[in-house]
């Protein structure tokens, strides 16, 4: 790929490091566009350090001077793509369901209720609606009548959230080790690794879905916000 | 290759348009300072107010809110609004809102207003048109580059309305931005750093965002609005005023007494967020007594209530998105002429968990902010550095139904997503699909997307792939082709509320070319001898009206001062023309209020 302003061979896909210019490209690998090996684990900080030093770089801001429409259209582009592609990888069930995206190996998942909450899965869902139809009616009484239920489901949740965690851990090592082995690349996928990686995802999905409805369902303020959507 | 070009050349400044739903400003950069524009008496508050005769005479800004008593079916009143009010909402005001709505096929509201109709979008148009000359005349330069901060609430369509309004109006280069991100940038420009809640809330708009400011970098995490405003209580009060002025009797001209009222209401409005109280003593004719009534705190606080509500839902909806919790914020600032009102102001700092900010002037800082994004955009290097946030959340109706996201709220701009669509019979040649909104509220609908010219293929065989992107200034673009064949596609796109893309494409093609800057000059003076001469016409037949009234002392040196126009207006200098033009008017200022007045006199009996 050459730079379209001075055709120097590139080095980062969104911007020439021999002129500066922002390069217009917007098909393009999430974890290339940000410029960072195609690993699953990443600490927030880093993520966000990362996405920042890059749009102080490509940002359409930085080039009004230009008159000349390409530079800033072409900044338009890169800041999108730069952008896009932070949006995927910066949360973590996200970025395991873009690898397995991009290794063509997503199945449908459906979300998948954990092991551990089999047996509660019912009851949450039907304390959970009794408490959202509670606040619907603005019925403070019958909604706070269900609080201390729904604490101790919020336990039994996170601790099922943290068990998921630490099955998404491993497959997410079992990936960054065969990314490492490849040199830091794209890798082949480990075999029967996306067996396992569909499923924690089907669970992290659930698990992301009910901590949300949760959290809703604990503030008044917060589920009125919710309630009217 | 492109090399760094040279500092822009002189008379192609950005100037930024803050156009309140009530008054509107314009500021402009001064050395490193900044200045407003002024009308002739020196205020800086333009009224948001159009008057189209019915033979087509247009005034705009304070001579038109002047005569909106005397013809209110010409008056409108905050042309904005009309970008985002429905035919029902407007019918429902009854004499307050005295234009007659046009009915037709077309999804932009269209008024009848001189001689013809008018849609929203043209009406906005000629508005801008007059802030734009009144720059020009003011700066002595062209200006054909605008910053135009706009609601939160404005969906990406309502953006583009305005923007075309914008370049009707003359305007080459036209930028938006969130009114709520622009109050931020006037904090930031007094060296304000961390994080920030922005409230905006005038007369019609409440805008409300939350940015983090580290370094070079501008974040807004979340923002979000909602179309109400002090126009609430405007018309609260004047309903109210209006039901006990029927009650003494029927009224005749409706429409004048209401518009009339309005202008009371607002008054009242103002003191008794300043006093607490408000006498009302409004002449109903000679006939009658007049219309007396006080309105105390109380009331005041009665109707405040459904705004607070509001206020709650959109600050919560913005704290939650940005994942921050009341308290955390590192200052809150607010905006907007509303915020006046003390028992608003303490309910948002409550939300915001902050006591706001002081030392910025709540109706200057959106067109300050609005400057200083106006410097960005003109400067070699660039300062700061702004991530705004998607404010209205796109999502496409799923299999059960329900609609999920696919480009969310709060999202850094530009963003975009791709969809694939295919067929589901054999050759078939088009495709639709409904692309929902989400801001504060509910998921509602957007546009209808509807791809045509498929070229012929068996069912589920073409991958259409719809490319959606929402920009820097918050507006949409879509574009759509066929994976396996380059054949262009046909797309049109109709928003509930708003023109068709077809429409919009088109109206923008056919605006004339930009006119020769050596043109420039011309036109200005034309233009100061025309407002030259109607002055003086006017006052001609003023004085004649009301020669009675005047003292010898004031007819003399209204001569005087209209022999000294008549010398200069066929003159080269414009200075001169206006200085001159500007003393006629100060000296005919009272004489013009009495006329105002008696005429208003004749119509209320």
């Amino acid at each position: 790929m050459k730079c379209w302003n001075c055709e120097n061979a590139l080095e980062s896909a969104l911007l020439c490091g021999r002129c500066g210019m922002p390069q217009p490209v917007d098909v393009l690998g999430a974890f290339e566009a940000l410029g960072i090996p195609p690993r699953l684990q990443w600490p927030a900080e880093e993520l966000e350090q990362t996405y920042e030093r890059m749009a102080l770089q490509c940002h359409p801001d930085l080039f009004r001077a230009h008159r000349d429409e390409r530079v800033i259209n072409a900044a338009r582009v890169a800041m999108r793509t730069l952008n896009d592609s932070y949006r995927t990888l910066k949360d973590r069930t996200k970025r395991l369901r873009y690898v397995l995206a991009a290794s063509g190996r997503l199945a449908e998942t459906t979300r998948t209720v954990p092991a551990g909450l089999q047996e509660s899965a019912q009851i949450i869902s039907r304390i959970l609606t009794a408490a959202e139809e509670a606040r619907q009616k603005g019925d403070r009484e019958a909604w706070e009548s269900h609080q201390d239920h729904l604490a101790s489901l919020q336990v039994q949740a996170e601790g099922a959230v943290e068990r998921s965690r630490v099955n998404l851990q491993l497959v997410e090592q079992q990936w960054d080790d065969a990314v490492r082995r490849a040199g830091d690349h794209w890798p082949d996928v480990p075999d029967g690794w996306e067996v396992q990686a569909q499923r924690w995802l089907g669970e992290q999905e659930y698990l992301d879905a009910l901590m949300e409805r949760l959290r809703a369902a604990r503030s008044w303020e917060r589920a009125a916000a919710v309630a009217s959507r | 290759m492109v090399r760094q070009t040279s500092a822009p050349s002189a008379g192609q400044g950005y100037v930024a348009f803050d156009c309140g739903t009530s008054v509107s400003r314009i500021a402009f950069a001064r050395g490193d300072g900044s200045a407003f524009v002024t009308d002739l008496a020196g205020d800086a508050r333009i009224p948001s107010a159009l008057a189209i005769s019915p033979q087509g005479g247009i005034l705009a800004g304070m001579p038109a809110r002047d005569r909106q008593t005397l013809y209110p079916h010409h008056t409108v009143l905050s042309p904005k609004a009309l970008l985002t009010h429905d035919a029902q909402d407007l019918n429902a005001r009854g004499p307050f809102f005295p234009h007659p709505i046009v009915s037709g096929a077309s999804p932009l509201l269209q008024l009848d207003l001189g001689g013809r109709a008018r849609s929203a979008v043209e009406i906005n148009a000629h508005f801008l048109a007059h802030l734009r000359r009144m720059a020009e005349s003011f700066l002595e330069r062209p200006v054909d580059s605008g910053v135009f901060p706009v609601p939160t609430a404005f969906s990406p369509f309502d953006r583009r309305g305005f923007s075309l309004a914008a370049r009707m109006a003359g305007f080459q280069q036209v930028r938006l931005i969130d009114e709520a991100t622009a109050a931020a940038l006037a904090w930031i420009a007094q060296g304000g750093r961390g994080r920030i809640g922005v409230c905006v809330w005038g007369a019609g708009y409440l805008s409300v965002a939350v940015a983090s400011v580290r370094d070079r970098l501008v974040r807004v995490l979340a923002s979000g609005g909602v179309a109400s405003g002090g126009d609430r209580i405007d018309q609260a009060l004047a309903a109210d005023l209006l039901a006990r002025a029927q009650a003494g009797g029927p009224i005749h001209n409706v429409a004048h007494v209401a518009r009339h009222l309005l202008a009371v209401a607002e008054a009242a409005k103002r003191d008794l967020a300043a006093r607490g109280k408000a006498d009302v003593g409004v002449s109903l004719g000679a006939d009658r007594p007049p219309l007396r009534q006080a309105y105390t705190s109380a009331d005041l606080d009665r109707l405040i209530e459904p705004l607070k509500l509001e206020a709650t839902r959109v600050c919560q909806s913005v704290l939650a998105d940005a994942r921050v919790q009341p308290g955390d914020l590192d200052g809150v600032l607010l905006a907007g002429g509303l915020t006046r009102i003390r028992g608003l102001a303490e309910h948002l700092s409550g939300i915001l968990g902050r006591e706001p900010l002081a030392g910025f002037d709540p109706e200057e800082c959106v067109a300050l902010g609005a400057l200083e994004r106006a410097r960005v955009l003109e400067r070699e290097k660039s300062d700061i550095v702004v991530l705004d946030a998607n404010p209205c959340a796109l999502g496409l109706e799923g299999q059960s139904g329900q609609v999920s996201p696919i480009l969310e709220r709060s999202i850094h701009l530009p963003a975009g997503n791709r969809e694939i669509f295919t067929t589901y019979l054999e050759r078939q040649a088009e495709v639709a699909f409904e692309l929902f909104g989400q801001g504060t509220g509910a998921w509602a609908p957007l546009a209808r997307v509807e791809v045509s010219n498929i070229p012929p293929m068996p069912a589920g065989a073409p991958a259409i792939e719809v490319l959606l992107v929402i920009d820097e200034d918050g507006q949409l673009s879509v574009q759509a082709q066929e994976s396996a064949r380059s054949k262009r596609l046909g797309l049109e796109v109709r928003p509930v509320r708003g023109l068709p893309a077809s429409v919009f494409q088109a109206t923008l093609e056919a605006l004339p070319a930009p006119a020769e800057s050596s043109d420039f000059e011309a036109g200005l003076r034309e233009e100061l001898r025309q407002r030259g001469r109607f002055l003086l016409e006017n006052l001609r037949e003023l004085s004649k009206r009301q020669a009675a009234s005047m003292t010898r002392d004031e007819k003399q040196i209204i001569a005087k001062k209209a022999r000294e126009l008549e010398e200069v207006l066929d003159g080269a200098d414009l200075v001169e023309i206006r200085s001159c033009a500007q003393e006629l008017e100060e000296a005919a200022r009272s004489l013009v209020q009495r006329d105002i007045d008696a005429s208003m006199q004749a119509v209320l009996r």
